[in-house]
C-alpha cells in the first residue's frame, strides 16, 4: 500500500534536486576540501558556492556546516557558554532536546538557566522573557518555529528585548523548522547565531549549518584539523553539504507557492471535518504544521489507527517519544493528550488532506464508545 | 593451563529410581545449549559434570567463559566451579594452586584450603593435603592468614578419578530441575514486572514454557509486542526456547466495553483470557496455565476474584507469585535482568479500559449473568483468527 507520508516535520523524503546532486559529487567532486591538489582545490570551490548560497538566504556572516540540528545548537550553547565558569542562560521552555538538554547540563555545572514560557501569547511571552533578562545574560535561545505546533515565536521583538538589556548576551535561534518553511532570516531578525538542518528541507540526514554573525567568537565543541576555521574540525563531507545547498536554494525559491499548497491541504481538511467531531486545530503558525484532535482518543490510539489505514503522523514530536510539551498544553489545552501533529512536505497534496479526513470520520464511528463516555 | 567446569547437580540426586532419568534429561539439556557457543565435551561422573573447552573446526578453542555462562543458567545445576585441571602429583597440585588462585591469593587477608578426596588411591587424605597446602601458600603470600571458619575465599582441590581440580570456590548455579522433568505451562504474558518473573520460576521447576500475550491494536502499539518478546528472550536464556502466541483481543475489550457493567470489564476481560489460553494450552500440550498473579495487588488479584477467574480453567493455574510482595518480585526481576524492560512506559491491553472502580468482590452468578450478553463462543473463535507465533531463542 502506498502510505501518506504527513509527518514531514521530523524527517523529510530526500527530493530530486538532493538526490541528483549528491550523485554528481559523490561521482565526480570527492576529493578533500583540504587538499592542494586539483581535487582538493575543486571541492573546496563548490564548498565555497554552498556556503554563499547559505549566506544568500540566511544573511551575511560565518557558515559552519555541521552534522546538523543538534550539533549546532550544541554548538551555539557551548560555544557561548564555555568561555565562562557560570552565568545567567535563557531559553524558551519549549526548545527542542537538543538546546533544552544541553542547558540543564550546563544547569548542574553550575549555569544559571531560566526556561521561559509561551504562555497565552506572544505578548504574555515577551513579558516574562524581558523579566527574566537580566544585564549579565550570557546566552538567550528563542526557536523560531515550535517543532510540535509550529508557533512561531516572535524572535525579533525578543532579540530586540535581549540586546537591550543585556548588550552582551549572544541570541540564538534555532531555524530548523523555519528555514525554507516561512520568510526567513535571522541576521534581519537581529538574532546572533541560527541553527539549520538538511533532512527537514528535502536534503538528507547527517547534515547542518551554524549561522553566525561577523563579529560573534565561538569555542569549538571538539578539537582536530583547521577545517572550517578550526571551529569545526573535521574532513567536509561535500556531497552532503552540496545537495543540502542546492535543496535550500530550491526550496527557498518555490516558497510561496509551497505555502499557498500547505494552505490550501489545511483547508481541505478544514472543510471536510467540519460538523465532525474532530478538532482541527489550526497551522498555528508554520503553514507547514497542523494538529488535530478527536478528544477521548489518546494520541498515540489515533496515530495507529491512521497507520493502519496508511497514513503516517506523528503524536507529538517523534524526538521527544510523544509526551505533551509545554508548547502544545499551552496552546491546546486540555486537549494536548488527544493531539496529533500533521506536518506537510512537498509530496503532500490537498487529496492527502482528502484521504486523511476521511480515515479520521472512520476514527470517530471506530472509537465513539470513548469519545460518548 | 587447561580449565575445566564442574557443575554439581541439586535435587536431581534425590529423586530415587528416576535419578538416571533426570541426569539424562540435563546431559541432553547442556549438551544442547552448549552447541550454540562452541565445542565442548561433556561427561559425567560421581554426580558432576564436567565440560572441556575442545578446539572447532578451524582450531580455535571454544571459549570456557560461554560455557559457563551456560552452566550458570542450567536449571538443575546447584553449583558451578571453574576449576585447572592437573595431574594428580602434590607437588604439581600446590604449584597450580598458587599460580591460578594468584589473583584472589594476593588480594585476600584470609583462607583455607578445603579438599576432598574421592580417588582413595591418591597418597595424602584430605586432611594432610590441607595442612601441607595451607603451609606452602602462606609461604608464598605472606599477606595471608588462615581462618579456617570464615575465610575470605577457599582454595579447594578435588582428587577425582581421572585427574585433580583446583579452583577458588563454586557459586551457585540456578538450581531447581532440568527443563523438560515437568511438563509444559503456557505463561500469559504482559510485559509488567511480574509474567516474566512466575514464568521464570515454574521453569525452574522443570516446565517447558509457551507464552500467550494480548494485544489490542490500536490501543496497543508493536512496541508492547517488542517488549513481551525481549522479556521473553531474557527468560528464555534459563529456559530453553519458549513458543510465543500472540492473539488480538481487541474485539473482546470493546464488546465486553459496549455490553457489560463496567466495574466488572476487569474480571470479564481476566475469564476471555483464560479461557484462550487453555485451550491453547491445550492444542500445544501445556499442562497448566501460568501467571504472574499476587494475592491483592490489585483488583483483579483477591480470592474473590481469582475464583472467578478459575471457574472457566479446568486445568490446573500454576501462581507462583501467589504471596510474594513487589519488592521480592522487582529483587527476582533485576537477577532476571528483566526489570529494565518491564518498566518501559508502553501500554498493555490490560490497561485500556481500565474501570474507575472495579469489584473487588465479584459473585460468580453475577459475572456469568453479565456475560449471557456476550456471544463468547463467537468472540473466542474470532480471536483464534488472529493467533500468530513467534519463536524465542536465547
Amino acid at each position: 500500500m502506498q502510505k501518506i507520508y504527513l509527518d514531514n516535520a521530523s524527517t523529510t523524503p530526500v527530493c530530486a534536486a538532493a538526490l541528483e546532486k549528491f550523485n554528481e559529487l559523490s561521482r565526480e567532486n570527492w576529493g578533500n576540501a583540504s587538499a592542494l591538489h586539483e581535487y582538493g582545490r575543486r571541492t573546496a570551490q563548490i564548498l565555497t558556492e554552498s556556503r554563499r548560497i547559505f549566506l544568500d538566504l540566511l544573511g551575511d556572516g560565518e557558515l559552519i556546516f555541521t552534522s546538523g540540528g543538534t550539533e549546532s545548537n550544541n554548538l551555539a550553547l557551548f560555544g557561548v557558554c564555555d568561555k565562562h565558569r557560570s552565568g545567567r542562560i535563557i531559553i524558551t521552555a519549549d526548545e527542542h532536546s537538543s538546546m533544552a538538554n544541553p542547558a540543564k547540563q550546563l544547569q548542574s555545572k553550575g549555569f544559571e538557566v531560566v526556561f521561559v514560557p509561551y504562555g497565552g501569547g506572544e505578548e504574555a511571552f515577551l513579558k516574562s522573557f524581558s523579566a527574566a533578562l537580566t544585564p549579565d545574560t550570557i546566552f538567550c535561545g528563542v526557536m523560531a518555529v515550535n517543532n510540535e505546533t509550529g508557533l512561531i515565536f516572535p524572535v525579533k521583538k525578543a532579540a530586540a528585548l535581549a540586546h537591550k538589556i543585556a548588550p552582551d548576551t549572544v541570541f540564538h535561534t534555532d531555524a530548523v523548522q523555519a528555514f525554507c518553511k516561512i520568510p526567513f532570516s535571522p541576521k534581519a531578525l537581529g538574532a546572533d547565531i541560527c541553527s539549520v538542518s538538511g533532512h527537514k528541507i528535502g536534503a538528507f540526514q547527517g547534515v547542518g549549518a551554524l549561522w553566525i554573525r561577523k563579529g560573534v567568537k565561538l569555542t569549538p565543541r571538539f578539537y582536530g584539523g583547521h577545517q572550517q576555521n578550526e571551529l569545526r574540525p573535521g574532513t567536509e563531507p561535500i556531497a552532503l553539504i552540496g545537495a543540502f545547498a542546492e535543496t535550500a536554494k530550491q526550496m527557498a525559491g518555490t516558497l510561496p507557492e509551497r505555502t499557498e499548497k500547505a494552505k490550501s491541504f489545511f483547508e481541505t481538511l478544514r472543510s471536510r471535518l467540519f460538523g465532525t467531531e474532530v478538532l482541527f486545530n489550526g497551522a498555528f503558525g508554520s503553514p507547514f504544521i497542523g494538529s488535530i484532535s478527536l478528544p477521548k482518543v489518546p494520541s498515540e490510539v489515533l496515530m495507529r489507527f491512521l497507520e493502519e489505514k496508511g497514513i503516517l503522523v506523528s503524536a507529538g514530536a517523534a524526538c521527544s517519544g510523544g509526551k505533551v510539551s509545554p508548547a502544545a498544553a499551552d496552546l491546546i489545552g486540555e486537549n494536548a493528550k488527544y493531539t496529533l501533529r500533521v506536518s506537510l512536505g512537498l509530496q503532500n497534496t490537498p487529496d492527502d488532506a482528502a484521504a486523511l479526513a476521511a480515515v479520521l470520520i472512520l476514527a470517530q464511528e471506530r472509537f465513539s464508545r470513548q469519545i460518548r463516555t | 593451563m587447561q580449565e575445566v567446569l564442574l557443575l554439581k547437580l541439586g535435587e536431581t540426586i534425590l529423586k530415587g529410581l528416576n535419578r538416571n532419568t533426570f541426569e539424562d534429561m540435563l546431559l541432553r539439556n547442556l549438551r544442547r545449549r552448549l552447541k550454540r557457543v562452541g565445542t565442548y565435551n561433556v561427561s559425567f561422573a560421581q554426580s558432576t559434570f564436567y565440560i572441556n573447552a575442545l578446539k572447532n573446526k578451524e582450531g580455535e578453542l571454544s571459549d570456557i567463559a560461554k560455557a559457563e555462562e551456560i552452566a550458570d543458567r542450567l536449571f538443575g545445576v546447584v553449583t558451578v566451579a571453574r576449576a585447572a585441571v592437573v595431574e594428580k602429583d602434590y607437588e604439581k597440585i600446590a604449584e597450580t594452586a598458587a599460580e591460578y588462585c594468584a589473583g584472589e591469593l594476593s588480594r585476600a587477608k584470609t583462607f583455607k584450603v578445603a579438599a576432598k578426596r574421592s580417588d582413595k588411591r591418591f597418597p595424602m587424605n584430605s586432611m594432610q593435603i590441607c595442612a601441607e597446602l595451607g603451609g606452602y601458600l602462606l609461604d608464598k603470600f605472606s599477606n595471608l592468614k588462615v581462618d579456617i571458619h570464615n575465610p575470605e575465599f577457599i582454595v579447594t582441590v578435588e582428587i577425582r578419578d581421572f585427574a585433580a581440580y583446583v579452583h577458588c570456590g563454586s557459586h551457585k548455579g540456578a538450581g531447581g530441575l532440568p527443563t523438560g522433568s515437568s511438563g509444559k505451562g503456557m505463561i500469559l504474558i504482559s510485559g509488567g514486572l511480574d509474567s516474566p518473573v512466575a514464568a521464570w520460576m515454574m521453569a525452574r521447576r522443570g516446565q517447558i514454557l509457551e507464552a500467550i500475550h494480548f494485544e489490542s491494536p490500536p490501543y496497543t502499539g508493536p512496541q508492547a509486542e517488542q517488549k513481551v518478546v525481549d522479556l521473553l528472550r531474557k527468560v528464555s536464556r534459563y529456559s530453553g526456547r519458549i513458543n510465543l502466541h500472540i492473539v488480538s483481543f481487541t474485539e473482546i475489550q470493546e464488546a465486553i466495553a459496549d455490553k457489560c457493567p463496567e466495574p466488572l470489564f476487569t474480571i470479564i476481560m481476566r475469564r476471555f483470557m483464560m479461557r484462550i489460553a487453555q485451550q491453547l494450552a491445550i492444542d500445544t500440550g501445556c499442562e497448566c496455565l501460568i501467571t504472574g498473579e499476587s494475592l491483592g495487588q490489585v483488583a483483579s488479584q483477591t480470592i474473590g476474584a481469582l475464583a472467578c477467574t478459575d471457574a472457566v480453567c479446568e486445568i490446573p493455574v500454576f501462581r507462583p507469585l501467589i504471596g510474594t510482595d513487589k519488592e521480592e518480585i522487582i529483587q527476582n526481576a533485576r537477577k532476571l535482568d528483566t526489570y529494565d524492560i518491564s518498566i518501559l512506559p508502553y501500554e498493555d491491553c490490560c490497561t485500556v479500559f481500565t474501570p474507575k472502580h472495579p469489584k473487588t468482590r465479584p459473585h460468580l452468578e453475577e459475572i456469568e449473568a453479565a456475560e449471557a450478553a456476550l456471544d463468547i463462543g463467537r468472540l473466542i473463535e474470532s480471536a483464534f483468527t488472529t493467533l500468530k507465533k513467534v519463536n524465542i531463542n536465547p
